[in-house]
């Protein structure tokens, strides 16, 4: 009827419209129904990667973490190791040298040179020992944990490091003080290695939400566009991430290299 | 109008086909594997019965029906198994062979004893596109609370295309036969036969295509079906 009326058709031709809008309908039905179907598809597809791609950061982080434990027990042990074992046989040493030293009337300057490289080499030992000594890292502040890494490197002689601090000292959590010193230790560590570099550079600046860390050396420097083998620089991000920073990595070949660290202060 | 419509969209419906057909002994030369031989079978005697339908090999008293009711269960029993094959979930797999059983039953009593030998088993043959339809959804379902959907990439997937093409088809067929019954039944078929027709051939084109484009997914990545 409603056809006849705007077409002024027959029953024959309006039956064929009729069925052809039914016919085509039903092909955008069918069409919707697939449509629907897959980009639920897709939508849950999305979801699962999200799901996976949390389920792998957990992983991540929680692999990184038994790292890191696993490192301080093993850095706790070889310190005990130092000062129990090393450091007693080192003083013993020289206790005994300096009663040889008393006992001959003419000591010869070898015994002298001897004991004064023990003395050197037991000093040595004991900061090593602290600054691997995870408690002795967690009784000082971030400031003074880094002189006396500074201190000991620039007592060894090999290296010029410099130390500058911009801003207030300010508390910060053990984990993350504890994970900031490791990742500059890892950078020095990295200098030392493979830089080539006759200078350190080491500048904090206590920001009011976050300590910002930058270590740069003169060295050969390197390019980042190239992908080491070396997981150094990879741990040294990967750390930075795991306690809400993030590190930046910064080379040019004989340029230096300068590694930017960000870390919040969690209390 | 509707003739030349009709005869516009039946030429590449058979195009369609032979084009399938072709990538499908393709696959099978490529792969040689159990799904690609079926598929080359069945599209084979698709092309067999199609067109020698149009060429009136098959006609007895006036009508090629008979074959069809043949050849639809077989159809069916194919896209069937694939799905059993391809459904890992053993309640989802046993209702679908119960579901293949009673359309077999049901094929034989609505040829034998309801519409006849001579005339299109339509009853069956729109119970078996149901069943196919359920098919496509038990496997869109399972497949979508699966964990290792993550790694299908949808648009490469032949089972993808080969569910599209299937849904499509026989969601279609079910209208268009309860559509060819309706009108049988009230003596219209005359007037709507090519609206029909269009609609026919249009799903066929829909169906083979993406069959095809199954096929080259399975030639270009040769994942499992």
């Amino acid at each position: 009827m409603f056809i006849n009326i705007f077409f002024d058709a027959t029953e024959e031709s309006a039956q064929i419209l009729i069925g052809i809008i039914i016919s085509v309908g039903m092909i955008f039905l069918l069409g919707g129904i697939v449509f629907y179907f897959i980009a639920k598809f897709i939508k849950k597809q999305k979801e699962h990667e999200v799901e996976l791609k949390l389920i792998k950061q957990e992983f991540e982080k929680q692999s990184l973490q038994s790292q890191i434990e696993i490192q301080e027990q093993t850095f706790n042990a070889i310190s005990q190791e130092i000062h129990d074992n090393v450091g007693q046989m080192l003083s013993l040493a020289k206790v005994q040298m300096n009663i040889a030293e008393e006992q001959l009337k003419n000591s010869p300057s070898h015994l002298k040179d001897a004991k004064e490289n023990i003395t050197r080499a037991l000093d040595d030992l004991r900061d090593i020992a602290k600054n691997l000594n995870t408690d002795r890292i967690e009784e000082l502040d971030f400031v003074q944990i880094l002189q006396t890494e500074v201190d000991r490197l620039n007592k060894i002689k090999k290296i010029e490091c410099n130390f500058s601090v911009i801003g207030a000292n300010r508390k910060m959590g053990n984990k993350h003080k504890l994970i900031a010193f490791r990742i500059i230790q890892e950078s020095i560590n990295n200098i030392l290695k493979h830089a080539n570099a006759s200078k350190i550079n080491i500048t904090i600046n206590f920001t009011k939400k976050e300590l910002n860390a930058t270590i740069t050396d003169n060295g050969i420097g390197f390019n980042t566009s190239v992908k080491s083998n070396g997981l150094g620089l990879q741990n040294i991000i990967k750390r930075a991430i795991l306690i809400g920073g993030n590190a930046i990595v910064k080379s040019e070949i004989d340029k230096g290299t300068s590694i930017a660290i960000n870390i919040p202060y969690e209390q | 109008m509707f003739n030349f419509l009709k005869l516009l969209i039946e030429a590449p419906a058979y195009i369609a086909e032979l084009v399938a057909f072709v990538i499908s002994a393709i696959l099978l030369i490529r792969t040689r594997n159990k799904e690609s031989l079926f598929f080359f079978i069945l599209l084979t005697l698709t092309c067999f019965v199609e067109l020698g339908s149009a060429y009136q090999l098959f006609t007895i008293k006036k009508t090629n029906n008979w074959i069809f009711n043949i050849f639809n269960p077989i159809e069916f029993s194919f896209y069937v198994w694939l799905y059993y094959k391809n459904t890992p979930v053993a309640l989802y797999r046993k209702r679908i062979l119960i579901g293949l059983f009673a359309l077999y039953l049901f094929y034989i009593i609505d040829t034998l004893f309801i519409q006849g030998v001579l005339y299109l088993s339509t009853y069956a043959y729109i119970t078996g596109c149901i069943l196919l339809i359920y098919c496509v959804f038990n496997f869109y379902q399972y497949w979508l609370n699966t964990i290792t959907v993550t790694a299908i990439k949808v648009m490469q997937w032949p089972m993808f295309w080969v569910s599209i093409g299937v849904f499509i088809f026989f969601g279609g067929e079910v209208f268009l036969m309860s559509y060819f019954q309706y009108f049988l039944n009230t003596h219209k078929m005359e007037i709507l036969f090519p609206v029909w027709s269009v609609l026919s051939n249009l799903l066929n084109i829909i169906l083979y295509t993406c069959l095809s484009i199954s096929f080259l997914m399975q030639l270009k990545s040769q994942p499992k079906y």
